[in-house]
């Protein structure tokens, strides 16, 4: 037994729902609480207060980008907690590898964006069943596209492209290399310039080879499905410049986001 | 007994976890709107780094994620229950990037923070339940003991143990132990009708 009592364990239901005891504390406390449910009623009338304070406390603007990559989380949590066998659309199991995960996470994303256009879900009471029903049918259309990334096999490639700063940009390219289409999923990144655009390069042999041009919204999200890229060797990396608006044969500008391939 | 409209959204987010126990993507859209603002701050304030409370909003709802099946309502509100993940997960990083560390720091993000307290209006875009509530919610801080609500405070917001807040305010453990469960009894006692629900007995 430890040094508490019960009694004086009660005194503590306070600190402990604040996360504030120390280790051994906690653990005397947790072996009480398991014997006694009016200490465990008492913890939860604690945590109200705490939830309480929290919303008092205020709250930060949670940007769709922060909300893309949490979303994201849930997806990979999701792939490696169920097998789901009720669930359709998904792609086929291939086992835990890092690209898997990422595409489950980009369905996400895709949802996200689609639930934007939908019209705005911001509301708990904006949360239609028609709305669920248009997503879920966009979202099997999306899942087919993924589908056809995921049919590369080992011929996909995800680049992961990264800038420096605080908070920098990020994007993903996932690039079935068997059939030259890709999908390129942006990410903190804030809209070009009016009259310029972002523009996507493969450097070849160290050449930059022009790509896919796109442009990302306010909320700092990009998502271009199925594009087309070259299937050729030699490539060992990706980039992405802002360039006048129809783009350019060269960048005009410094390299604003780079990521390398994943050598096979 | 929590009020009419704070049951509603109370029974409403229970009903989102619920959705989000069948694996509805959509109910955590709505739980991530409803609720990642105020747990983001919350997390932000612990770990007083922007990238690591980011972090930890993302643990959050993937931890909801995987336990939403075993979700109670009888057991308490899902603010509640999220508000709990988000400190646990926010404390858990401290730790593990060395509070001792963090302790000696100065209070470099404050600017980014939300106002404290018994500062700034309510935020206007609330319901208006919402601000009856962070009203009351001041107004229960604002009427404690100044010495209750510092012990508080630095428990809640900065996450510090209870020891950790002796040794700061050169005060005995027993003391500050006392000040934080006459401070949290009082403002249980005071707020129970702003509860977002009521757990059973």
């Amino acid at each position: 037994m430890s040094p508490h009592d019960d009694a004086s364990l009660r005194d503590l239901a306070a600190a402990y729902a604040l996360g504030g005891l120390s280790a051994e504390e906690t653990r005397a406390f947790e072996a009480a609480l398991a014997r006694d449910p009016s200490l465990a009623a008492e913890v939860a009338s604690f945590r109200e207060v705490n939830a309480l304070l929290a919303e008092a406390g205020g709250t930060l603007p949670a940007d769709p980008a922060l909300k893309a990559r949490v979303m994201a989380r849930v997806a990979s949590e999701k792939e490696r907690q169920l097998p789901a066998p009720g669930r359709t659309a998904r792609p086929p199991a291939r086992g835990p590898l890092p690209w898997a995960i990422a595409a489950a996470a980009l369905l996400v994303v895709t949802s996200a964006l689609l639930y934007r256009d939908l019209g705005r879900t911001r509301t708990e009471l904006q949360v239609t069943r028609a709305d669920l029903v248009s997503a879920r049918d966009s979202l099997a259309v999306q899942a087919q596209t993924l589908v056809t990334l995921l049919g590369a096999g080992e011929d996909l490639a995800v680049v992961q492209l990264t800038a420096t700063g605080a908070e920098p940009p990020g994007m993903r390219l996932f690039w079935n290399q068997r059939t030259g289409r890709g999908v390129l999923q942006a990410y903190r990144l804030p809209p070009a310039e009016a009259g310029r655009i972002y523009q996507l390069w493969l450097i070849r042999d160290g050449v930059p080879v022009p790509s896919q041009l796109f442009n990302s919204g306010e909320d700092g999200l990009a998502l271009v499905a199925n594009f087309t890229l070259p299937t050729g060797e030699g490539i060992t990396a990706a980039a992405v410049t802002e360039e006048p608006a129809g783009g350019s044969p060269q960048p005009t500008t410094p390299i604003l986001l780079i990521g390398t391939l994943p050598t096979t | 007994m929590a009020d009419a409209a704070a049951a509603a959204r109370s029974e409403f987010d229970a009903g989102l976890v619920a959705r989000m126990a069948q694996g509805e993507d959509a109910a955590v859209s709505a739980l991530y709107d409803r609720w990642a603002g105020a747990l983001l701050a919350v997390a932000l304030r612990i770990t007083r780094d922007r990238a690591d409370a980011e972090e930890v909003l993302a643990e959050v709802f993937a931890q909801a994620w995987r336990e939403a099946p075993r979700f109670e309502t009888t057991r308490g509100s899902v603010a509640a229950w999220l508000t709990t993940i988000t400190r646990s997960r926010a404390l858990d990083l401290l730790r593990a990037r060395g509070r001792r560390k963090r302790l000696e720091e100065t209070a470099a993000i404050e600017p980014a923070l939300p106002p404290s307290y018994g500062q700034g209006p309510a935020a206007p875009d609330r319901p208006v339940e919402d601000r009856e509530r962070q009203a009351a919610v001041r107004g229960a801080l604002a009427e404690l003991p100044e010495p209750q609500r510092v012990a508080l405070e630095m428990a809640y917001f900065e996450g510090l143990s209870q020891s950790e807040i002796a040794e700061r305010l050169g005060q005995p453990l027993g003391t500050v132990k006392t000040r934080t469960r006459l401070a949290m009894e009082k403002l249980r006692d005071t707020l129970r009708p702003y509860y977002y629900a009521e757990p059973a007995a």
